[in-house]
């Protein structure tokens, strides 16, 4: 049995309240075998303290479960707090870095990549301990929907990232319509009760669709009419500017209005384009234009419309009087 | 800033681009991880004069026939108070018996005459370990095993 001092920090947040009964559950894993039933020891009449400094005694795997239950309902029972002790495992860090914005749950387009930065460690050669299961540890990704291992790791490695689609982890094939959310984990390399070492979750927001609508790019207009804008799924913090230009002229850009999206996806609907004809103001063809802009990524085209102005209406025909 | 979080990403395209091939490797495979039990459901339930406390499941080692109605069956019904509490009120029928960290895993075994001496008692026996509650390997409750005489 290895002896190791470790110091408990477990919240009693809950606790405090004199309705409610506090257990720490420890739970030692003697084998680490699959299915292995554990060996139950319960710490009761805890005191609320914010640290309890303890010598374990750990021959495989302990578990530490800090609850709290409701004095009048049983089934109210709140796992508060939690911690693992190994004699031999690997320890394991991961984390993920998007394109969105630093939050605490990283976030990205269904569209875009992200990655996945890892470490792992004290990996033991495999003669050298009793249970091989922890001499390799597996990367694997899970969805609502589709669980993928996407590497075995053998040897320890330091910050390794590497570049992921969402896509291909989520499956699905049109961007528009995928979200949700993955979740990376670094696990025991054992295919039943496999221990987790490090989990990280990054949110797949779906990407954006829109329209420009109200004008049709076969009229001739005289007077331009008002136009609509619809989008969905606009990307947290983006913009969609609304602009025209003149053809013969693409860099003369003339804004028209800029729709902001809030912190979250964000729906636009039926936006109207009005009084164009104040911004056009010489006949031939002309582009409207809804694009999206302040993301991390380039500015992407949502839609346009491409349609002649003319400033005379030539009109053929006939007056005839008849006696 | 959107991109602040992008900046602290250092690693070169090279190591990206070597990397990205993993995705290749990526497979299905039979996989759980393993399952956390709450609290109750790893607990016996003790219940006495409206009230109730928890004891690990396989802590009590001897439970005469006449206070098996101290274990609630189904939906225990009463006010969950703490150890110390239900054990002062319930020391007429209760005995605490310390075993050690082996004998709770089953690595030793209780002696059958601790075990008869245990039953003598007429009270539910449960195991500690210090003063925590803990459950005992039904190994420990098995008869020592006897080595074989050779035969003469």
């Amino acid at each position: 049995m290895k002896i190791i001092y470790t110091t408990l920090l477990l919240s009693t947040i809950a606790s405090s309240a004199s309705e409610y009964v506090n257990y720490i559950r420890e739970s030692h894993f003697i084998t680490g075998k699959p299915g292995e039933i554990p060996h139950y020891e319960y710490h009761t009449d805890i005191q609320n303290v914010d640290g309890a400094k303890g010598k374990l005694g750990v021959l495989n795997k302990t578990v530490y479960d800090l609850f709290v239950i409701d004095q009048n309902d049983l089934s109210k029972e709140y796992p508060l707090d939690s911690k693992t002790v190994y004699t031999h495992a690997p320890t394991a860090e991961l984390s993920i870095i998007s394109d969105g914005p630093a939050t605490s749950e990283p976030f990205t387009r269904a569209d875009k990549p992200f990655y996945v930065t890892y470490t792992v460690q004290n990996l033991t050669p495999i003669s050298d301990i009793a249970d091989p299961r922890f001499n390799s540890v597996v990367l694997m990704s899970e969805t609502s929907n589709k669980r993928l291992t996407l590497s075995t790791i053998d040897d320890d490695l330091k910050a390794k990232t590497v570049r992921y689609m969402p896509m291909p982890l989520m499956g699905g094939s049109d961007a528009t319509k995928v979200s949700g959310s993955i979740n990376f984990t670094i696990n025991e390399n054992a295919e039943i009760d496999a221990d987790e070492f490090a989990s990280q979750d990054v949110k797949i927001l779906p990407k954006h669709v829109g329209s420009l609508s109200g004008i049709d790019s076969s009229e001739r207009y005289f007077k331009v009419p008002d136009a609509t804008f619809n989008i969905s799924n606009m990307y947290p913090g983006s913009t969609a500017r609304i602009y025209v230009y003149p053809n013969n002229n693409p860099s003369d850009e003339r804004t028209i209005k800029n729709i902001l999206a809030n912190q979250e996806l964000t729906d636009i609907k039926d936006s109207v384009i009005a009084n164009l004809d104040e911004l056009i103001d010489e006949k031939g063809v002309w582009t409207l234009v809804a694009q999206l802009t302040e993301t991390p990524w380039e500015d992407e085209m949502i839609d346009q419309v491409s349609f002649t102005k003319v400033t005379n209406l030539k009109v053929r025909g006939n007056i005839s009087t008849q006696k | 800033m959107k991109f602040a979080s992008l900046t602290a990403l250092t690693v070169s395209f090279a190591a990206i681009l070597a990397s990205y091939s993993s995705l290749h490797a990526e497979s299905e495979r039979g996989f759980s991880k393993r399952e956390k039990k709450g609290l109750l459901e790893t607990s016996t339930i003790l219940q006495s004069r409206g009230k109730i406390a928890l004891v690990p499941q396989g802590a009590i080692i001897v439970l005469p026939k006449n206070l098996q109605n101290k274990i609630a069956t189904g939906k225990a019904k009463g006010q969950l108070v703490s150890w110390k509490k239900f054990l002062s009120a319930n020391g007429s029928w209760i005995h605490m018996y310390p075993v050690t960290f082996d004998q709770a895993i089953g690595k030793k075994t209780i002696t059958q005459e601790q075990l008869k001496s245990l039953r003598q008692l007429n009270k539910i026996v449960i195991a500690r370990r210090g003063s925590n509650l803990v459950s005992v390997s039904p190994k420990a409750l098995e008869p020592e095993e006897k080595e074989d005489k050779p035969s003469q």
